[in-house]
């Protein structure tokens, strides 16, 4: 079962691939939203029938593909995994994807490259179907590749764009670099554990299970856990947008939108988060590492945020709210609160899809107009599109009882408590949470505001700004208008999902029962005190009854509920707080100039062109390639090369072509051999 | 002397009996059709040669023992080599009917020499004493002859055939002077009781077992075309016609290594006695020099190689030296395995060869190549594939049969690891040359004249085989490697059944 | 040595035959010399000439023939002499089935030549 939900999309890849250039639209768009419908079924009748009937304690099904290598006591299978987080994850995927694969079927609808589009968007869902339900490190770096693949060929999906292309090639180079820590990390792995699975093959025990029993490394000890957990966040950073590899997110927008929803926001943003989550048994042995962790997690959630107030790109927008989100995720999980950081991950797929989608078809209504300050008023004509983002905006600001409420609300919850760090640094960083929350709520707002709201900002104008290519049949004039039912379809699903999709997870302090955490609790390792490294309890020891809310830090049972509700109560009203100012700020003056310094993005790019790309460049062309490479190696190869070449000219003459000449080659060797063999006999 | 103690079963060489009786057929054929029946020869030779694959199979489930008198023997080592050779038959004789029908040569005498070398190189792999080692060799040598002039009014297949026999013939004779020899000191031609000889000290000669095995090792030398023995390789495997080379660096080389490590790497195993310790070290010290020898010399003279066909002729000498390398380690799965993978790769490569040489062979030469990769891309990039293979790049066959073999050589010989480095170092000297046709192909202006092959159903399913095990060994080596190292591999018991 | 005997015996009785014939034909044949017929006996060739003179393939194939033939025959011989010791060691139909076997492939290879031409000098 488990392979065709993978293989499901694949079929529909290659089909599309091979022959989709003779399909029509249509047939094109049937076969990749049927094989991802297929493997979407597959999901839902795999998880609610499979694996929840399971005992909590005992729930994985593992699938045996073929074994890959088994060299010495290296081994490596393709084999899928099968756990709640697993499936929490494929349920996110396939549901989403299929969502926006419809979706695309009408957004892309006249692009020349229709079938190139879901050909990708395919192997994409192949890609990451792969990496969530490998069973081992080498599999889920395939997985990992494949979707740094597969983004790449999306993102610079229309060829014909120059900053496409760009913009391409920088995510995939960013992602190489994240790579090579991934890379690392899983040869520590090896190294330390002599097995890259997850969980035991032939009586060898998984890594984690193995990690799970070694000690704590204490605070500021850099052990082996420390650089295993953190080359694995260096990974996460790169395929995650964190500081310092956010970079290639904004940019990564130059793609479709439907990509950006699905990869750039649902899916493929959060495999770090995956990541992270998925070895959080490595990861909670190291407070050092979950203290970088957080830390950066949340320096990426304000640092984005405050850039997210001062872009006019819709889509930019979403973008830096993406990346502001994804270190929301990492925070919760530098704090331990994996579960919390998962929950996210969810409600953060419906709602910033359902953003994404709703900016889509913005775009598509305004005919290829991007820019917020130039649209305004829109409510009156797109009003499907404007109420289904309604509910994305309200759920990513916080609005109490939807879906990002909840998730929120439990990663602030669980910082302010965090026994995973040390004194302060919980608040502290419960501070910055909190502000990012207010912050987020503000340029949604904004966002929200210089769309639907005020003055309409277009006209004549607009037309100018006419990308060319892909809005052919729908006329080029004319007001904006309404996108058509298979996109909007898509996003009134998404809505209902972002309003309901938190109620899995109420925190008890509200009355709720926090399934979502229950559920996941027996993969995800529990922090132990961070203070001294004295392992108060063997991490996956607690039974799944006892837990309120983890992190199960035994003081924490001495918190009653009024500081989380307290702390609820304060969030909501940061979540009105932002939306209030928002509107009270732009409703009055949309095009308020915004600071300079946030709007050229803290000159992030510059600085890294300026220190990195520069001189890299520079080193490159001086140095590596005028002098090492071309007199140092190239002499030296060319040396070697011709050195060969000199002797194999010189023993080609050996080759004289008389039958004799071999004949008495082949005496004389003979004569050689025997008389060594003669030699050692007469010894 | 009773009927039962001579362990006359049939189905022990059912294999041979099937490719034998095959080629009769096959000959008869040919005797009552007026033009050869091309395509119903081709036909049968593929039966018949499928259903021996299929026998070769079920002797598996016999279990090892030894029959006729020890004279055919049923282990490991039989069924995997027996299994790559057929497979370089199968695909050699889909290849065949195109290349027969394009140059117009007699197509019947083709399949049933075919046929026979087949049976010749089965009967190798499943000697298990000298006497039978011989007869296969023969078997299969002197069809080889035959099959390296089948041009027969080209000067060049003519030249090949004729090297090919008259130093075939020599090295014979070295061959059958060292079983003489061995027969002397040990008192048998049957492996497993010159083994036990050796084992209980019991040699009469222990001189003559020497020399007996030295002169041996010049004949298997000469076969698998090992250095300083490898002279004859380039010229024979230029003038041969394409299909005929890429079946002779490949079935006989790899019946040549099964007999090779049944008599040297079992039969003169490490034994405890004082004559069986001096002769293993012995041996195994002349061939890690020779494979040393062996695989530099190949690689390096290929590099200066202007023609395809002399190029991976050298080529198919370094990958005889990486196998011995394999052979070192006194396990046969290292070279199986490495054996299968040369022959699907390397028969792939020819393949192409032969489909871009046109009749006659007349565009051998890499600047034939020229440009040729956009205009012909199926066979370009499939070539590139194998090229690529053979030089070891993952994820192909080539790549992990490598592997293979220098890590079980690295971690089982730990006193060869100086060996292993010089076949790793060999490794990246190959690139060279092996990555000079894809860029001539690919980045060159095109050649004038160039015509795109006809590829028929036939060489395409070929093309399709290979391709896919060069990938299949390369990605899912697993299946294979464990079905390989599955214990024991060698036959401690004469068991008569 | 005694047993030894028979072999002298047939020696002795081979060459009288040979060279009693050739007395016999020179005593009672007709004897009319010409220059060919006075030459020494070379297989037809001219024994006075070049030696690296070419000679037709048909001659070999011919030869070849011969001496697969011949092996036949050869072995048939003493497969016969030891018949009856076999019969009773191994078994008849054993011993009688191997040997047909052997001649009947023999007899594909004559029937091959044969439909090829090997025996028609003018075609070969």
């Amino acid at each position: 079962m488990l392979k065709w939900i993978i293989l499901a999309p694949l079929i529909g890849a290659i089909i599309n691939g091979l022959v989709g250039k003779r399909l029509n639209e249509r047939l094109i768009g049937l076969i990749a939203c049927a094989s991802v419908a297929v493997s979407t079924a597959l999901a839902f009748i795999v998880f609610f029938t499979q694996l929840l009937p399971l005992p909590a304690e005992k729930r994985v099904i593992t699938e045996h593909f073929f074994t890959w290598l088994s060299v010495g006591n290296f081994r490596a299978d393709f084999a899928y995994m099968l756990d709640p987080l697993s499936g929490v994850y494929i349920l996110f995927i396939t549901g989403v994807g299929l969502l926006i694969h419809i979706y695309a079927t009408g957004y892309m609808h006249g692009d020349p490259g229709f079938y190139r589009f879901f050909t990708y968007l395919n192997l994409f869902m192949f890609m990451m179907l792969t990496l969530v339900l490998a069973d081992n490190l080498l599999v889920l770096f395939v997985g990992w590749e494949g979707v740094g693949l597969c983004s790449y060929l999306l993102i610079g999906y229309y060829i014909d764009r120059k900053e496409a292309g760009d913009a391409a090639k920088k995510a995939f180079v960013t992602n190489r670099v994240g790579d090579f820590g991934y890379m690392i990390a899983m040869f520590m792995v090896f190294v330390t554990f002599g097995s890259i699975s997850f969980v035991a093959k032939d009586g060898v025990p998984g890594f984690l299970e193995q990690a799970a029993t070694r000690p704590v490394e204490a605070f500021g000890v850099f052990g082996i856990m420390t650089g295993i957990a953190l080359l694995l966040f260096v990974g996460a950073t790169g395929k995650s947008a964190q500081i310092p590899l956010f970079v290639w997110l904004p940019d990564a927008m130059a793609g479709p939108t439907p990509v950006s929803a699905l990869i750039h926001a649902a899916t493929m943003v959060t495999a770090g988060v995956y990541l992270t989550a998925r070895c959080s048994a490595v990861v909670v042995k190291s407070p050092t590492a979950m203290a970088v962790i957080a830390v950066i997690g949340a320096a990426t959630a304000i640092f984005a945020a405050t850039i997210g107030l001062a872009q006019n790109d819709i889509k930019k927008v979403l973008a830096y709210s993406t990346v502001s989100q994804l270190g929301y995720m990492f925070l919760a999980c530098g704090v331990g609160a994996f579960t919390a950081g998962i929950f996210h991950v969810m409600t953060h797929a419906f709602f910033k899809a359902l953003l994404f989608l709703g900016s889509g078809s913005v775009i598509h209504g305004m005919h290829e107009e991007q820019d917020i300050r130039k649209m305004g008023g829109l409510r009156k004509y797109m009003p499907i599109t404007f109420a289904t983002m309604m509910a994305g905006w309200l759920a990513i600001s916080g609005f109490p009882l939807l879906s990002g409420f909840f998730s929120k609300d439990e990663i602030l919850w669980q910082t302010w408590a965090t026994g995973a760090l040390p004194g302060g640094w919980g608040k502290a960083l419960w501070g910055v949470a909190a502000l990012t929350a207010l912050l987020t709520a503000v340029y949604m707002t904004r966002m929200m505001v210089l769309t639907f709201f005020g003055k309409e900002r277009f006209g004549a104008g607009h037309d100018a700004h006419h990308a060319a290519g892909h809005d052919e049949g729908h006329g080029h004039h004319g007001k904006p208008h309404e996108s058509p039912a298979s996109m909007w379809i898509p996003l009134a699903v998404l809505a209902v999902l972002s309003i309901v999709g938190g109620l899995v997870g109420i925190p008890k302090a509200l009355g709720g029962s926090n399934h979502f955490e229950h559920f996941l609790e027996p993969v995800i390792a529990r922090v132990q005190t961070a203070d001294n490294g004295h392992a108060v309890e063997p991490a996956e020891a607690a039974p799944a009854a006892v837990a309120t809310a983890a992190p199960a830090h035994p003081a924490e049972e001495v918190h009653d509920t009024s500081t989380e509700l307290a702390l609820t109560g304060l969030s909501v009203l940061l979540g009105f707080l932002g939306i209030g100012i928002g509107f009270g700020i732009f409703n009055r003056n949309p095009l308020k100039k915004m600071p300079t310094l946030l709007e050229n993005k803290y000159y992030v790019d510059e600085f890294y062109d300026a220190a990195v790309i520069g001189p890299i460049e520079h080193t490159s062309r001086d140095l590596l390639w005028k002098v090492v490479d071309v007199r140092i190696i190239d002499g030296f190869v060319n040396g070697v090369a011709r050195l060969f070449a000199g002797l194999s000219d010189l023993l080609r003459f050996t080759q004289t072509g008389y039958a004799r000449n071999y004949a008495a080659v082949i005496l004389i060797g003979a004569i050689i051999v025997i008389s060594y063999f003669g030699y050692i006999a007469a010894r | 002397m009773q009927l039962e103690n001579l362990g006359l079963y049939y189905w022990a060489i059912a294999p041979e009996i099937i490719v034998s009786v095959v080629g009769v057929i096959i000959m008869m054929v040919d005797a009552f059709s007026s033009r050869g029946a091309r395509k119903l020869n081709a036909v049968i030779a593929l039966a018949g040669l499928i259903a021996a694959l299929v026998s070769v199979v079920m002797l598996d489930g016999l279990g090892s023992g030894s029959y006729f008198s020890g004279m055919v023997v049923i282990d490991p080592i039989r069924i995997f080599f027996s299994v790559t050779i057929l497979l370089a038959a199968i695909v050699a004789a889909l290849l065949a009917s195109q290349f027969l029908k394009d140059e117009g040569l007699p197509p019947g005498e083709f399949f049933s020499l075919l046929m026979f070398a087949t049976a010749g190189m089965l009967l190798l792999a499943g000697a298990g004493d000298l006497v039978t080692v011989f007869l296969g060799l023969e078997i299969a040598s002197i069809t080889s002859y035959v099959m390296a002039g089948y041009r027969r009014y080209d000067l060049r297949s003519n030249e090949s055939s004729l090297k090919y026999f008259l130093l075939g013939s020599f090295s014979t004779a070295f061959l059958l002077y060292g079983m003489a020899l061995t027969y002397g000191a040990a008192g048998s031609t049957n492996i497993q009781k010159i083994t036990a000889a050796i084992a209980s000290g019991q040699v009469n000669y222990p001189a003559l077992l020497l020399i007996g095995a030295a002169l041996m090792i010049v004949g298997f030398g000469f076969k698998i075309a090992s250095a300083p023995f490898h002279l004859w390789t380039p010229d024979v495997y230029e003038g041969a016609p394409t299909i005929v080379t890429g079946f002779m660096g490949t079935g006989p080389k790899v019946a040549v290594f099964a007999a090779f490590i049944r008599v040297f790497v079992i039969g003169f195993g490490p034994q405890d006695s004082e004559i069986g310790i001096q002769l293993h070290t012995t041996w195994v010290t002349v061939l890690a020099v020779i494979a040393a020898l062996t695989m530099t010399i190949g690689n390096v003279i290929a590099i200066s190689q202007k023609n395809i066909k002399r190029m991976l002729a050298y080529s198919s000498i370094a990958h005889a030296g990486y196998a011995l390398v394999g052979f070192l380690t006194g396990d046969f799965a290292p070279v199986a395995f490495y054996m299968l993978a040369y022959s699907i790769m390397s028969l792939g490569a020819f393949a192409v060869i032969q489909l871009l040489a046109r009749a006659g062979d007349q565009r051998t030469e890499i600047a034939d190549y020229a440009g040729i990769g956009f205009e012909a891309p199926a066979l370009s990039f499939s070539l590139a594939i194998f090229l690529l293979s053979l030089a070891g790049i993952p994820p192909t066959a080539g790549f992990m049969s490598k592997f293979y073999v220098f890590k079980t050589a690295w971690d089982m010989t730990p006193e060869l690891r100086w060996l292993v480095l010089v076949a790793v170092i060999n490794s990246i000297i190959s690139v060279y040359y092996y990555l000079y046709p894809i860029v001539v192909m690919f980045f060159r202006p095109l050649v004038p004249g160039f015509i795109k092959p006809r590829i028929a159903g036939m060489t395409m399913i070929a093309l399709i085989l290979t391709l896919l095990g060069t990938f299949y060994l390369g990605i899912m080596p697993n299946r294979l490697m464990n079905a390989m190292s599955r214990p024991p591999a060698v036959v401690t018991q004469i068991t008569v059944k | 040595m005694k047993e030894y005997l028979p072999i002298l015996i047939v020696f002795i009785f081979v060459a009288g035959f040979a060279v009693t014939n050739v007395i016999l034909a020179y005593l009672i044949g007709q004897h009319k010399n010409t220059r060919a017929k006075l030459m020494p006996y070379e297989c037809g060739m001219d024994p006075v000439g070049t030696a690296r003179q070419r000679f037709s393939v048909k001659f070999y194939l011919v030869a070849m023939l011969f001496i697969l033939f011949d092996i036949e025959a050869i072995f048939l011989v003493p497969w016969a002499v030891v018949f009856k010791d076999l019969i009773y060691k191994l078994s008849k139909p054993f011993v009688f089935i191997e040997m047909m076997i052997f001649i009947a492939v023999l007899f594909i290879g004559y029937i091959y030549s044969w439909r090829k031409g090997l025996f028609e000098w003018n075609r070969a």
